[in-house]
């Protein structure tokens, strides 16, 4: 999670948390344009090796099933 | 009642300062900022001189997410339009809906950017060129982020004019602001130093390959042997005049005429086009050349084009017949930049009743009878200034400002 905090950092600059828990948040409400999480997929395609489909991530999904999505991506990655 | 547009806001950011004191007191003092370009490798580029905004960080003027999603172009135009706001105290959520539009003009477009995304591309594949590059490149991108940043949902467009391309965003502002906008942020901004933006200028054959950096750039002089490239500009917030009274704005000036022509293609024997604008600007100010108080040349330090900057004068004002002004002698020609910036030194100039020197020239050529101010500033009663600004592939353009009455 901590990782993918700084991507979005990276992609994004200082993401908005008003009194939300980050990771429970989507995106579109912590001021991530599409344009953003597109940056955002594409950097976590290079940090973690995986190839994200380009319509997985959206502004509805949060961080925390972005950690999930990424997880399961890298065990069938490891499988495969 | 006519509708008419004052300029009421200046932000700056030159290779000579940043901000309107810094940048004012350096030109007045002569203080070049040309000097060789440290990121260009000596002997890898036929051109090594240049005006670099040395102190220009991004991430000092603006958010992280923004610099992130910016060419150093845009964010040098974001700067330069928070900073005009500032000046001309407009805080946009005050205004209507619709009443602020945005219109630049851009030569470079986000060529810095761009080049980082390619060599990505090159040398790790296309997953590794950002997203970014869709939005940062184009040169409509410097107006849309100031557009999304200030909530300017009025009126909004690029010019893409090289030199010239400053003035006509002015004089787009100028028409809109007629034909009812209440205000407009417009001028222009480049970044066009990285290796790949001063490459695309080098077909010109109108850069100077000197590396002697006080005498790289020497328009209407004897030893004139092109121009120094450089990065920067200004924004200017354009208002309608009766708004701005009511609300108490210091005023700078009017804008008072405009007009852009187009060279004949070369061979024609017709004459080129910059006298032609400068009778147009004329006209449309409804303004006589006596009086006009100053002129901030185009200086293109090229002899041809300085033997036609200056016979266009010469018919237009008589031999020596106005004061010349060419304070671009120490950024170099910023483009796009360069014209506006030059409009805000020009209100400047009439601000304080002084025309900023020339530098590095020392003797104007013979075949050039132009009263160039140069060496001193010169104190003089202005009312009114001409800008003109040429733009490589045909460009003329003039823009005409004055005291607001």
């Amino acid at each position: 999670m901590d990782e993918l905090k700084a991507i979005i950092r990276q992609a994004a600059g200082e993401v908005e948390v008003r009194g939300r828990d980050f990771a429970d948040t989507a995106y579109a409400d912590l001021g991530c344009d599409s344009l953003v999480v597109l940056e955002v997929s594409a950097r976590i395609g290079q940090s973690f090796g995986v190839s994200l489909p380009d319509d997985e991530l959206t502004g509805q999904t949060t961080p925390a099933e972005t950690v999930r999505l990424v997880n399961r991506l890298r065990t069938t990655t490891a499988q495969t | 009642m006519s509708r008419r547009a004052v300029v009421t806001g200046l932000g700056i950011v030159a290779p000579t300062g940043i901000g309107i004191d810094a940048y004012w007191a350096a030109t007045l003092a002569g203080k070049t900022a040309i000097r060789p370009v440290a990121h260009l490798a000596p002997g890898a580029y036929p051109v090594r001189l240049g005006g670099v905004v040395e102190d220009f960080v991004a991430e000092d003027h603006l958010p992280g997410g923004l610099v992130a999603q910016t060419d150093r172009w845009t964010a040098m135009g974001l700067t330069a339009a928070a900073m005009a706001l500032d000046d001309a105290g407009i805080d946009p959520p005050g205004l209507g809906r619709y009443d602020l539009g945005v219109v630049t003009g851009s030569s470079s477009g986000g060529n810095e950017f761009g080049q980082r995304e390619i060599q990505r591309l090159w040398a790790h594949g296309p997953r590794h060129v950002g997203a970014y590059q869709s939005i940062a490149w184009f040169y409509a991108a410097t107006t849309g982020q100031i557009s999304i940043r200030h909530g300017g949902r009025g009126p909004c467009g690029v010019f893409v004019a090289e030199q010239a391309a400053g003035l006509d965003a002015l004089g787009q502002a100028r028409r809109l602001v007629r034909s009812g906008s209440r205000a407009v942020l417009s001028g222009g901004t480049e970044a066009p130093m990285s290796p790949f933006a001063l490459v695309c200028q080098l077909p010109s054959g109108r850069l100077s390959r000197s590396d002697d950096a006080e005498r790289g750039y020497l328009p209407f002089d004897v030893a004139a042997s092109g121009h120094v490239p450089g990065e920067g500009g200004a924004m200017l917030m354009v208002e309608e005049r009766t708004a701005a009274h009511t609300r108490g704005a210091f005023v700078y000036g009017e804008i008072a005429g405009y007009a852009s022509t187009f060279d004949p293609r070369p061979g024609s024997g017709r004459p080129p086009g910059l006298r032609r604008a400068i009778d147009l600007a004329l006209a449309d100010a409804g303004m006589r050349p006596g009086e006009v108080d100053v002129v901030f040349a185009d200086a293109a330090a090229d002899p041809g084009l300085d033997r036609a900057e200056a016979a266009a004068l010469a018919a237009v004002f008589g031999p020596h017949g106005v004061p010349v002004a060419a304070p671009k002698t120490t950024t170099g020609r910023l483009y796009a930049g360069g014209s506006a910036l030059d409009v805000a030194t020009a209100l400047l100039a009439v601000r304080d009743s002084v025309i900023p020197p020339a530098t590095g020239v020392t003797e104007v050529s013979a075949d050039c009878p132009v009263d160039l101010v140069v060496g001193e500033p010169r104190a003089a009663t202005l009312r009114s200034a001409l800008v003109l600004a040429r733009g490589f592939g045909g460009f003329n353009s003039a823009l005409l400002v004055r005291i607001a009455e």
